[in-house]
């Protein structure tokens, strides 16, 4: 019987220097059925013609006239492909060869195995963990675990995570038939923990395969903590939050919105954390005058966002329960959230 | 051989390339072959238009190609009956989609598969039957006819094909008739177009993928250091990527300076061609690229893209730019037109280059292929 056929998706946006090398790992994989799919989106640099020339056809690309985001690429990606399987991937990366096979087996191991998260490494110092896999914060953020730690192999066992990054996973066609692709409201960041959710409720598990190795660049293409940035994270936590959280836990997430933002203004003036980041360029009062704005923005959402989540509800196979034991057992710290960096 | 040919697509005027490739392509195969019998499907707007040799037919089908769907539904449901009562031994459908159920072998030209690389050319609805309905075109074919190397291998790598089913073969451009008209009446004619003076060409239809905004940019730098030229682009406009360019074009300022003359008749075409200085083409992805072949059989100095269909078209006869960056455009085309050395190098290479396509070799390569499916399917049975 032949093999199941992967498609991979990789998003560009100026990123014509990554591409040699994220490309010819993809093309170097030991998995023998491996479709290759980049989506150049909106970029003004000649990524397109690059790739064209230097693999042929056996890159896929598509131009977008537009920065589509990663949730609109990802998407239109994900129409062209023709996998049974689909993995993610950041183009500022390089995967290790075997990324797509053990991506594979873990997912063909257990049928409740719905996506996989990979063990993301520093590409500058891949003693150093860049993510495997996310934590959640009872207000809705996501934060990767491991971040920054030196590797002594302490996530080096096959485990259940709560989410993937959104920067290498790998999931099923089937299941993305069934939740939908990526929403194209968020436009960024979150659209990983929010996809990851839904494929959650939908009754499948997240497994985390440190053989799945990914070096990744990290902040070469979303950069440090700007306004813009600032304001998409908050607004879409909120939305996160009204999609899928369940009525008590979205009821109860004011209070621990309170509680990060004591952390982070407490962050923001002893210079830690995201907040400490960010204020090293602006100032506090914006940062605090964003948070509104993107909650206001948040709010005039609601109604539509309000009807995805009784779509969502509408193929849940989870109890509320066993959600709130999620956010108990992958649950990340008002403190670690807002300090840490 | 009874061959059957499927024109239902071609809107005159409307379809670009693809018209003047089936054109053409009739006319050769009639000139090439008086054997063998051959019935043309004609729809509304292309009935009686073709030029039809002796053992051709025209089967005229009462269908308005512009009506799409009901082209498609026409072209999947009445055209195999149609097909049958003709006792059609194959039937070529060189407009990239055919009828999925046939009784007889289907031979499939795929003429470029921008909707895969380009999806923002096409509405999304569209986008769907047009994925669906190709990819399962060239699934039922015996024989699919790509019109480059690079062409062939983006079908075997996108629609997943088996690769003895695609062959190649190119398009090609008829000896270019020197306008017998006086150079007077040739400026008047022009002048219809609002073209007064000296002008780059272009032919390229409103389309994403043919690169035309950052043309537009190379030209309004090359009118910024002093250039007095018209830019005038030949292709199919009035779409919705058409708006995308006007505003372009009104925010640089070349209302004056850019002409789009939609899709022009020959004669005036190849007169239009006469006149230019220059041909420049800057597109993205092409199946062929003919635009730049007719540039050289008329005797222009052609500066275009190096994507890798184009490579094979043009060769070494061309100035060859990176079509990403303005600045390689805009430096073309001011070489181009500068230096005469460089022109005359190009327009005689361009010549030599040109005489390599020839109607008669592919008309002779498409009934080769004919007659090899012909043969393997009679061997089947």
């Amino acid at each position: 019987m032949e093999d199941p056929l992967i498609s991979v998706i990789v998003l560009t946006c100026n990123g014509r220097e990554h591409l040699e090398e994220c490309l010819t790992a993809l093309r170097n994989q030991t998995y023998p059925r491996v479709e290759i799919i980049l989506v150049v989106n909106g970029s003004r640099d000649d990524s397109a013609r690059f790739v064209r020339k230097r693999f042929g056809a056996a890159v896929r690309v598509i131009e977008l006239p537009e920065n589509r985001g990663y949730t609109g690429g990802n998407n239109i990606g994900l129409k062209s492909a023709r996998g049974d399987y689909i993995a993610f991937l950041n183009d500022d990366t390089r995967v290790d060869l075997r990324w797509l096979e053990e991506m594979h087996k873990a997912l063909e191991s257990k049928p409740e195995f719905g996506m996989v998260a990979c063990k993301i490494v520093s590409y500058y110092d891949p003693e150093i963990i860049d993510n495997v896999g996310h934590l959640v914060f009872r207000d809705g953020t996501f934060r990767g675990r491991g971040r920054l730690e030196n590797d002594r192999g302490q996530y080096d066992r096959q485990e259940e995570v709560l989410a993937p990054s959104g920067c290498a996973f790998m999931t099923r066609r089937d299941i993305l038939d069934r939740v939908g692709g990526f929403d194209e409201d968020l436009f960024i960041y979150g659209d990983d923990a929010d996809l990851s959710l839904r494929v959650r409720l939908a009754g499948w598990k997240v497994i985390y395969v440190p053989g799945a190795l990914v070096f990744h660049k990290y902040s070469a293409t979303t950069g440090p903590y700007s306004p813009f940035k600032a304001f998409l994270v908050e607004r879409n936590r909120f939305w996160l939050t009204v999609k899928c959280f369940p009525i008590g836990a979205l009821l109860l997430s004011p209070f621990f919105i309170f509680l990060r933002l004591i952390f982070q203004a407490y962050g923001a003036v002893s210079g830690r954390g995201a907040a400490g980041k960010y204020c090293r360029q602006y100032s506090p009062f914006s940062l605090l005058g964003i948070l509104i704005k993107a909650n206001l923005a948040g709010l005039a959402g609601l109604p539509k966002m309000w009807k995805k989540r009784r779509e969502i509800k509408s193929l849940q196979e989870v109890s509320d329960r066993e959600f709130y034991r999620w956010l108990k057992k992958f649950s990340l710290s008002a403190r670690e959230l807002a300090l840490k960096d | 051989m009874k061959i059957g040919i499927n024109a239902l697509y071609l809107i005159p005027g409307k379809v670009g390339g693809s018209e003047i490739y089936l054109r053409h392509l009739i006319s050769a195969l009639g000139h090439l072959d008086q054997e063998n019998e051959y019935v043309v499907f004609t729809n509304r707007e292309s009935r009686g238009s073709f030029e039809l040799g002796e053992n051709f037919r025209e089967h005229h089908c009462p269908v308005r190609a512009l009506i799409r769907p009901h082209r498609i539904v026409w072209e999947q449901l009445v055209l195999p009956y149609r097909a049958r009562q003709h006792r059609l031994d194959l039937l070529h459908s060189p407009g990239s989609t055919a009828p999925l159920f046939l009784s007889c072998p289907s031979v499939l030209t795929i003429l470029d598969l921008i909707y895969l690389h380009f999806p923002e050319t096409f509405p999304a609805l569209a986008r769907i039957w047009i994925k669906f309905l190709v990819y399962q075109s060239a699934r039922r074919s015996s024989a699919v006819i790509a019109l480059s190397r690079y062409s062939r291998d983006e079908i075997l790598w996108d629609l997943n094909t088996a690769w003895d089913k695609v062959r190649v073969i190119y398009m090609a451009i008829s000896a270019a008739e020197a306008s017998s008209l006086p150079r007077r009446e040739r400026i008047k004619t022009l002048r219809k177009y609002g073209i007064v003076f000296p002008f780059i060409l272009t032919v390229a239809a409103a389309h994403p993928h043919k690169n035309l905004v950052r043309l537009l940019e190379a030209f309004y730098q090359l009118k910024k250091k002093g250039g007095k030229y018209q830019l005038i682009v030949v292709g199919v406009k009035h779409n919705r990527y058409f708006q995308r360019l006007r505003r372009e074009i009104s925010s640089l300022d070349l209302e004056e300076d850019v002409i789009f003359t939609d899709w022009v008749p020959e004669a005036d075409k190849e007169m239009i061609y006469a006149e230019a200085r220059l041909m420049v083409f800057p597109s993205l992805l092409e199946g062929f690229g003919l635009p730049v072949l007719e540039a050289m059989a008329a005797g222009l100095p052609v500066a275009c893209s190096d994507v890798p269909s184009l490579e094979e078209v043009a060769g070494d006869a061309a100035y060859i730019f990176n079509p990403y960056s303005v600045e390689e455009i805009r430096r073309a085309m001011e070489e181009c037109l500068s230096r005469p050395e460089l022109r005359e190098e190009l327009v005689r290479r361009g010549y030599e280059q040109a005489k390599k396509f020839d109607w008669n070799k592919t008309a002779r390569e498409t009934l080769d292929l004919y007659r090899e499916v012909y043969e393997k399917n009679r061997r089947k049975k």
